[in-house]
Formats: structure tokens, sequence, C-alpha cells
């Protein structure tokens, strides 16, 4: 089900309803799992079990791993299968057919190659699964010390609760879907009964409103002129055309996966669930690591704890520490789906991670937080780098993409104005957004009423434009990852 | 000031800013264009189906979208709709006239691309009317594609560029359909066909419509040396605007090689009018 849709429209008043027509946890959690499962399984039934055996199994591992009276050999066994499972889901629903082009000898792949190719990608897979693991190896740290909201299953009681927990983890259905990727420690402890009293209206208001104007009316409105990167549709569009168009698929992307992200955000703020926030003015970036602070910080936060420091992150020596990085991008290229253009996409970013490192150490180059003509400058250079690389998102052959910058280069003709406009227009929210997030330092010395009048005329604007603007519904682009 | 109190003022300004607009569109000129195809679509689709039924209506793709109502004014077929819809296949058209409780008395069937398989935009644009979006925009005229304030502004804009709003080309421009390249459907002509019958079925007389095509691509050479074989195929008569402008000798221009200029599109509708006046 998609938040932009009419079955949402209905399934989400259904669901809060119930949701505090019951007082007790037990009724509340149970409503949003269910709401949860139906929510995954509306648009293909079929996707419902693997949700339900992912739950199950990653339930049945955190249990072993936080009950007492087990053994190291026995906990170590349990978190390796965990690991497995969660690692082979993913890689023989997302992987089979790559691995199989890569590792298969050319008669098994003539053999097999069709019907791996034809492995569907269940939707959000990508997404639950690196919770699975998340979840595993927190409970793994935490024995029977437990993770607050989640103790150490001592009990038949406690046993039963924690597998309604963690099921109610990985489903929950704001998130569930393209995230904002939750870690265990920072979602059980939330769990607890929750009062229509205590919503806490305007946070989770306004975050939907701007999740939604976000999605609906810049992303949603950007698509068609964005559909144009597509070969060989763009040879025929000229220089100035193709270079707005680069920008604007940025725009796009940011708006489409920020704006579900906020609308994850807001939904759980009204079920009284805080998620954490994915985007922090990501184009304000001014290196390719502050872009990363800023960019998907959930998946950030991830990679870096479950893979980064894991790897020995920057306590092994220079040299070791830029291996990590550029390894740690390249698996998070390859995250965002079976094709090498993924692949090549995160080693670049690995790349300017790791050259960036070593410019800014050799150079001694101290981060700013203010903001000077250098910073913009840079703040400049960064997001047209990282815009530039996002056309390996949009066009997955490699020779593709190199046409696509030979035409920026070559293909002059006059501009395609009403393309331009259509960039222009529905771009603008994202730059003036952002213009918003730079002028924080500014906006402190603002009074609480300023603060509070300009807050309500922006979002009142952003909700009369959803409701006049929109553009046509669609899926959102982090589905496919 | 207090959170829940931000929250009803965030709705109360947004019901002022719907009223003041709504206001606002009594005296601001309807768009006639888009600045998408999405957009111009809805605009022609819900014209169609929510304004009052008209007489005759173009059925096709952007090609025949360069006929604008307004340009059929003065004529007999003063009543006419245009559903020459950017992007899609024929096929749609006749799956809207359908929908409308008033049907029309003739429909102009867009012959080239007849042969081609609805696609994915076709998909997009029934559910467009399928969903309860439409119901809504028939009460709530807000949601409707002519009050988009960015269809209004980009209208205006290209109004003041053309100095004035009738000669503007309607629809959009942003995804041609020369470019696509899609397999012809084998099975078009009981498909198409089965459509027609069930419009005749309602006392709509149905025309075929040739249209005189800019740049040349196999499909459109196609479908110009098979617009005889249509006819006979599924029992139609032919308006054949191209054969007439070639005889006349009338030079047909082109926006970008492949739609017509506004003039042109002026001459093609006074040529229909007086074509079906004399059948």
């Amino acid at each position: 089900m998609l938040f932009v849709s009419w079955s949402f429209a209905v399934f989400l008043p259904v669901v809060f309803a119930l949701h505090y027509w019951g007082r007790s946890m037990g009724w509340q959690v149970s409503v949003l799992t269910l709401g949860s499962f139906l929510f995954y399984g509306w648009a293909n039934p079929k996707l419902i079990p693997l949700l339900a055996i992912a739950c199950l199994a990653n339930s049945v591992a955190s249990v072993e791993l936080m009950a007492p009276n087990r053994s190291a050999a026995r906990r170590r066994r349990t978190l390796v299968l965990a690991l497995i499972f969660n690692l082979g889901t993913l890689a023989f629903f997302k992987y089979a057919a790559l691995l199989g082009d890569l590792l298969l000898p050319e008669v098994l792949w003539k053999k097999w190659g069709p019907w791996l190719t034809s492995i569907p990608l269940p939707v959000g897979i990508s997404f639950f699964t690196f919770q699975g693991i998340s979840l595993v190896v927190d409970a793994w740290y935490a024995g029977t010390k437990g993770i607050p909201g989640l103790p150490s299953p001592t009990t038949p009681e406690l046993k039963g609760r924690h597998y309604g927990k963690v099921t109610f983890f990985k489903a929950f259905f704001p998130q569930l879907i393209a995230g904002p990727i939750v870690k265990a420690g920072d979602f059980f402890f939330q769990i607890g009964p929750k009062r229509f009293a205590e919503i806490r209206w305007d946070p989770a208001i306004k975050t939907l409103i701007l999740g939604f104007f976000l999605k609906m009316v810049v992303a949603d409105n950007l698509k068609e002129v964005t559909s144009t990167i597509r070969y060989p549709d763009f040879l025929e569009i000229p220089r100035i055309n193709l270079i707005a168009l680069v920008y604007a698929f940025s725009f796009q992307l940011l708006a489409d996966f920020a704006g579900y992200s906020l609308i994850a955000i807001g939904l759980g703020r009204l079920f009284g669930y805080e998620l954490p926030p994915n985007f922090n003015f990501p184009y304000l970036s001014r290196s390719i690591t502050e872009f990363w602070r800023r960019w998907h910080l959930t998946l950030s936060s991830w990679l870096r704890e479950y893979l980064y420091i894991p790897l020995g992150g920057s306590r092994r020596g220079e040299w070791m520490t830029y291996r990590n990085l550029f390894l740690v991008m390249f698996l998070g290229g390859l995250w965002h789906g079976a094709a090498w253009s993924y692949a090549a996409w995160g080693t670049a970013h690995g790349i300017l991670l790791a050259g960036e490192r070593f410019f800014l150490r050799q150079h001694k180059v101290a981060e700013e937080n203010r903001w000077t003509f250098l910073g913009a400058v840079r703040a400049v250079v960064v997001f047209s780098v990282v815009t530039l690389l996002w056309l390996l998102f949009q066009l997955r052959e490699f020779r593709h993409a190199v046409a696509y910058v030979s035409g920026i280069i070559n293909q002059s003709g006059p501009p395609q104005l009403q393309a331009l406009y259509v960039i222009g227009l529905f771009s603008l929210p994202v730059v003036l957004w952002h213009i918003w997030g730079a002028l924080e330092q500014w906006r402190r010395g603002w009074s609480p009423e300023r603060t509070g009048r300009v807050s309500i005329i922006g979002h009142a604007v952003m909700l009369f434009l959803i409701i006049t603007n929109s553009g046509p519904p669609g899926e959102f682009i982090y589905f496919q990852f | 000031m207090s959170s829940a109190t931000q929250t009803r003022r965030i709705l109360l300004l947004t019901a002022v800013l719907c009223v003041i607009w709504i206001g606002l569109g009594s005296w601001l000129p309807r768009p006639e264009l888009a600045e998408t195809n999405y957009v111009a679509n809805r605009l022609r689709i819900e014209r169609f189906l929510l304004d009052s039924a008209p007489s005759n209506v173009v059925v096709g793709t952007s090609l025949s979208g360069r006929l604008q109502p307004s340009f059929f004014s003065g004529t007999t077929l003063a009543s006419m709709a245009n559903l020459g819809l950017d992007g899609a296949n024929p096929d749609t058209g006749l799956t809207l006239v359908l929908k409308q409780a008033r049907p029309p008395e003739r429909v102009f069937l867009e012959v080239h691309r007849l042969i081609m398989p609805p696609g994915a935009n076709d998909t997009q644009l029934l559910n467009l009317t399928q969903g309860p979006g439409l119901e809504l925009s028939r009460w709530a005229a807000l949601t409707r594609a002519m009050s988009r304030p960015s269809t209004v502004l980009y209208g205006w804009l290209k109004g003041q560029q053309s100095g004035g709003g009738s000669t503007v080309t309607p629809g959009s421009q942003i995804t041609r359909p020369g470019t696509v390249t899609v397999e012809p459907d084998p099975k078009w002509a009981p498909r198409i066909r089965e459509k027609v019958r069930q419009v005749e079925a309602r006392g709509t007389k149905v025309y075929l419509l040739r249209l005189p095509v800019g740049r040349e691509n196999p499909v459109d050479a196609q479908a110009k040396s098979f617009a005889d074989e249509a006819s006979m195929e599924l029992g139609l008569p032919l308006v054949d605007l191209y054969r007439l402008s070639q005889a006349e000798g009338v030079e047909i221009r082109y926006t970008d090689g492949l739609h017509l200029t506004p003039q042109s599109a002026v001459w093609l509708a006074g040529r229909l009018a007086q074509a079906v006046s004399s059948k």
C-alpha cells in the first residue's frame, strides 16, 4: 500500500481509531502489527509469509541470544545462523541473478539464468533485513542484560511478549518499506500503552505536511521531465536541458525519499512512536563526509555501526581506514540494487570519501560550522558532484551515463522552455527548504511568536499546494531498492 | 503558542487560501494548455467527463490534440471536446467516451497509432478516471487540473509569449510520441472494432480521421498507408485531411516537426467541419 493512495486514506483512520480504542499495550501492539501485515500484503498478499517468516526467525534468534543459561557456543551459532538467514534472504531475492551471472559457469548460467532473473524483489526487503541484522547483533551484545524495553525472556510470559514486540518492531508499517532503518535500542523502550490525549499533534501534522508536500508536489511533478533521462531519448535534448535535468533528478530523489521518511516519522508520531530522522539538508554539505552525515542518516549509521566499526573503522591506521571506507561504500552502493552501476556509484563515493580524508589531513583543513563564501562554493561543488553521480541511479548502463555526460558537452540547440519551467518551478521548494536550513543560526534569534507565525504560513501554503497542485501519483523511488 | 493551536491555525489558513483561490478562479483565465503531458491530459479528460457533455469528440493522440475545441467555433462542430491525449492510445479515448453518461453525436477517431498497443501511460490515465479522485474533482473544482496554480501560471505565461490565449499550442511536448519505439499490436483490429461497436451502440457516429503528419517515422509512415485499410477493416468512413491538404496544395506547418501549428490546426478544423457537413 502506498502512503499516497486512496486505500491508505481509508486504512489510516481505521487503524488509528482501532489503536486508540483499546487502551492496553497488548491491544495496541496487536492492532498495529495486524495493520502492518495488511499494509504490506495489500498489493501482493503472497509477500505476507515472507515477512512473517522474517519476523519469526529473528524473534527466535533474539530469544536465544538473550535467554539465560545459553552457552557461548550456542549463542555464537545462533548469531551466525541468524546473520546467514537475513543475508541469505537478501542475497536470494536481490542478488541471485547478479551472483549467478558472476559465479556460475556458462552452461549452468544458461540453464539457471532465466529462473534466477525471474525471482521477484519483495518490496522493502533491503530495509527489514537490515533491521533484522541490527536486532540480532544488538541482542548478541546485550545478552541477558536485555535491550531497553526488551528484557531477557526469563519467563514464558516474557518470551511471548518478546515474539510480539519483535514482530511489531520489524513490521511497524510507517517504516516497513523504505525506512528509516530503526535500531532495536531506539525502539523497544517506546513500546507501551499510548493515549489519544498524549498525541503531539503539531510535530506530527507538520512533519506529515512537509513529507506529503515533498512527495506529491515536488517529486511527483518532476517525475515526467526526469523520465526523459532515458537512453536514447536524451540524445535529442539540448545541453542546457540536460544540465537542468540532472539537477532536477537530484531534487526529485531527495524530495521523494525525504518525503517518504518524513511521512513515516509523522505517522509514527500519530501512533506515539518517535522514528529517527533520515535527512538533514544534505545538499548543504561542504564535503562528501558531511554529505553522508546528512543523507539517509539511518543507513549511514547502520553501515558505520554494523560494518565499518566491525571492520576496524579508523582504529587500524590510515590505509586500513581508507580501505574500510572504500569497502563500506562499495557494499552500500550494492545495497541499493543488484547492478554494477550501483556498485560504481558506491565505489565513486568511497574513493571521494577516502580522497577527501587524505586531502583534508594533508592540508590540516578543519570543518567550519558557520557559512563563508568559500564554504558556499564548496557546498555547490559537493552538490554538483553528488548530483552527477545520481545519474548512475537513472542510467543503469555505464555507457549510457557516459553518453549523457558527452551530450552535456556536445549537444547544442535551443533550450526546451517548457521542461525548464517545470524543473525551475518544482525544484524551487527544495532550494528554499535548504535555504531555511542554512539560516538556522539566524533563525535562532527569532522570537517564538515569529517562528510560530512563519511555520504556520509555510505549512498552510504547503497544504494548499498538496490539495491543488499534486503531480501524478506513483511509487516511491526507494521502493525499488 | 501552544502545540495544538498551530495545527488548528494551519488548517484554518489553508481553508482561507482555498477560498481565496476559488474566488480568484472566477476571473483568472481557464488554462487551455499545461506544463506536462499528464496535466494536459487531465485537463482534457476532466473537461470531457465533468463539464457539459459535448456533441462531438476528437479521440486520438497529441497529434489530434492540437485540434483545440475553440478552433471549431462558428462551424457545424462548435460543440467539440478533445480527447487527443499526449502519449496515449486512441483506445483510451474510446474507453473515456464510453464513460460519458450522455453519448456524443460524433466521434472522430484518429487513425495514427491505432495499430499500437495501449501502454503504461494509458493505464495511468484510466486509473485517473477510476479512483475517487475524479468524483472529488466533480464536487471540488479546486482539485481539478485547471485549478493548479502551476498550470494557471504556465497558461498565462504562454499566452503572454504568443500575444493571446487563442493561438497557443495546447498540450505538452516534454515526452514526444515520435521517439517511442513500440511494436504494433497484431490484434489491433478486433480490439478497436469491439470498442467502436460499443460506442456506436449508444447512437454515436464514428469517423476515422487522418491528419497530415510532419516528421516521418516508421509508425506514422505505416499509419499513412494503412488508413484506407483501417477504414475497410473497421467499416468506418474516413475523413482524410491529409489527402485534402495535398489536393488543395496547402502547406501544413508543425511546431516541432510533428505537431500542428495553431494556424494549420485552425485550417484543418474548418475542413473537418466542412467534410462532415458534406457527408
